[in-house]
């Protein structure tokens, strides 16, 4: 076992010498957490591709929204599901959706060409957010023709997101 | 009648093990992302599960040691100590999900906020679990569990196509896009859920609990070889569901409201109330599992008394340990934190802790000091070693794909 000394000195000594290995440990956690941390958060584009890459997992996990309210409203037309349940899917869905709309306003494009990009996707995600939030609204008013009425915007949402999720890198 | 209600035990355990909150959503997002790619997991899980749970019950029945003194006794005290203090955080991870996802289950009837129910759902579980009778808890949340089957009758109305189904599930391949990480992530955190800890110390405290003697033998295998078949038909309808139904509409599933829509989808109103009622009875069995592992595992640790049928009076730490449970968990709950993502971890970080918890109970269905002439046979443990061997895998491979894959993203 090495000397405890240096920079580790602070460290008051137990059993022998035990806190280099255990500052070794605790400095390997620290790494692997903010490691693990930084890669679940969102930081800038490195590239145009990575950037590309970002935009289509945005757009999927927006569809998965899109797609899940869309089932929503099937139950309500064909009544086929309570009032409260209706909403709740649509509160989740809304929250995802917003969830990924907010998610990729926050990167930063990593140049002005992206900048295109970034303003049409976000138009698209948040339309998708007004139209599921309208259709939260109305279930939590047991309004079920303005629920459908705003549902009706859903297949064209979906429409233009599937085109950002063919996006090549 | 009495002989069909004893087989409850263990369908208590297999719907609270099998189809607790984590299940419920790692299930249907499985289906929804693979379709039946990852039924191979379940169907090991379920050989791993009725392998171990066998051998658990065998022993309670005959030594009437509970696994985690068995744990303590042939792994010495470090190695338990391990054991113990895993096996208890994974507990209460699962414990907080679990309290939550009644509460979330009740949110899907009433809309009114899950974090707002909490605080009485878990009055409720402590209620139970120091007032009401073992047979009636693993009765009632046994049977009411059932009404998850209400997946099954949702498949069969969907007249799918059986052989495409198969030939999925024999077949399985990585769709294009997903990585094999991610799929590998998924594979283990299916796997996992199957064979929680909990269900193996659970299942062999309730044996003790029963009083469970060597004419109780064939109770065990009836229990096991039954009761754990079931939650693997159910968790398998759950995946077979979402891959019908949300895998064609493009939907991810992270929460527990989407593992619903199959049903209401196709049976409306009826089937949602069987779901509803499955899932809180399957949600409330797992809090009660593992609120009741926790008092076990720290009680046999420790060599104190225990025991749902001893009296507070008699048993205080273990009563004292409950509490604190259902207490921790609900707090952390109320941090808002999400349900769906502790369970995960939780399936995650048990499969680190699995091999320590099974190894044990290998070693003493071999010892003729505890089971007498009933030791296991050549093929359980040629059965059971290779088993023990696909769960250590599975237990270091856990964690790196979930860093590697940030968790299935």
């Amino acid at each position: 076992m090495a000397p405890v000394g240096g920079r580790y000195a602070a460290f008051p000594p137990a059993r022998g010498g035990e806190p280099r290995c255990s500052v070794r440990r605790l400095r390997w956690c620290s790494t692997l957490l903010v490691a693990t941390i930084g890669l679940g958060c969102v930081g800038p584009a490195r590239n145009t591709t990575n950037y590309r890459l970002k935009a289509r997992n945005s757009a999927k996990a927006a569809a998965s929204a899109v797609a899940t309210s869309q089932l929503a409203a099937t139950l309500v037309r064909h009544d086929d599901a309570p009032w409260p349940y209706v909403a709740v899917v649509l509160d989740s869905a809304e929250r995802d959706a917003s969830s990924v709309e907010s998610t990729f306003g926050s990167i930063q494009p990593p140049n002005p060409r992206s900048d295109h990009l970034r303003d049409a996707l976000g138009h698209v995600l948040n339309d998708a957010v007004d139209t599921i939030s309208k259709m939260r609204i109305a279930a939590r008013r047991d309004a079920r023709r303005e629920l459908l009425d705003a549902a009706q915007n859903l297949p064209r949402v979906a429409r233009e997101l599937r085109a950002y999720q063919d996006l090549s890198a | 009648m009495k002989k069909l209600l004893e087989v409850f035990l263990g369908v208590l355990t297999a719907i609270g093990g099998f189809v607790d909150i984590g299940e419920l959503v790692a299930n249907s997002e499985a289906g929804a992302r693979y379709g039946l790619a990852l039924l191979w997991p379940v169907l090991l899980g379920l050989v791993v599960i009725l392998l171990y749970a066998e051998m658990a019950g065998r022993i309670a029945t005959l030594s009437q040691r509970p696994v985690f003194d068995l744990v303590r006794e042939r792994m010495g005290e470090r190695a338990a100590l391990l054991n113990m203090l895993g096996s208890v955080a994974v507990n209460l991870l699962t414990m907080t999900a679990e309290i939550a996802g009644v509460a979330l289950s009740i949110q899907l009837a009433t809309d009114v906020s899950y974090l707002l129910l909490l605080p009485l759902i878990a009055f409720a579980v402590w209620l139970v679990v120091w007032r009401v009778k073992f047979s009636t808890l693993e009765n009632v949340v046994g049977i009411a569990g059932l009404a998850l089957f209400v997946f099954v009758v949702a498949i069969w109305k969907m007249h799918p196509d059986y052989h495409t189904l198969l030939s999925g599930a024999t077949h399985p391949t990585v769709p294009h896009g997903e990585g094999h990480p991610t799929y590998f992530y998924w594979a283990i955190a299916v796997f996992g859920g199957t064979i929680m800890p909990y269900e193996l110390f659970f299942f062999s405290s309730g044996a003790v609990e029963e009083r469970w003697t060597r004419r109780d033998l064939s109770l065990n295998r009836v229990n096991v070889f039954f009761g754990f078949p079931v939650g693997a038909v159910v968790s398998i309808a759950i995946m077979t569901a979402a891959a019908l139904v949300l895998r064609p509409a493009g939907i991810s599933v992270g929460h527990l409201d989407q593992a619903a829509l199959p049903v209401a989808l196709q049976l409306g109103k009826v089937g949602f109330a069987f779901v509803l009622v499955g899932f809180f009875a399957a949600l409330f069995g797992a809090s009660l599992e593992t609120v009741l592992s926790n008092g076990y595992v720290v009680s046999q640790y420790f060599g104190w008394s225990w025991g749902k049928l001893v009296s507070p009076r008699r048993a205080p730490r273990f009563h004292v340990v409950l509490l604190i449970s259902v207490v921790a968990a609900t707090a952390l709950a109320l941090t808002g934190i999400d349900p769906v993502k502790i369970t995960e971890y939780s399936i995650v970080f048990s499969a680190v802790v699995l091999p320590l918890t099974y190894f044990p109970v290998l070693l003493v269905a071999n010892d003729p000091t505890y089971v007498g002439d009933k030791t296991n046979s050549r093929l359980a443990n040629a059965l059971a070693v290779a088993m023990l061997i696909v769960v250590t895998v599975a237990g270091l491979a856990a964690i790196p794909l979930m860093i590697a894959t940030k968790g299935g993203a």
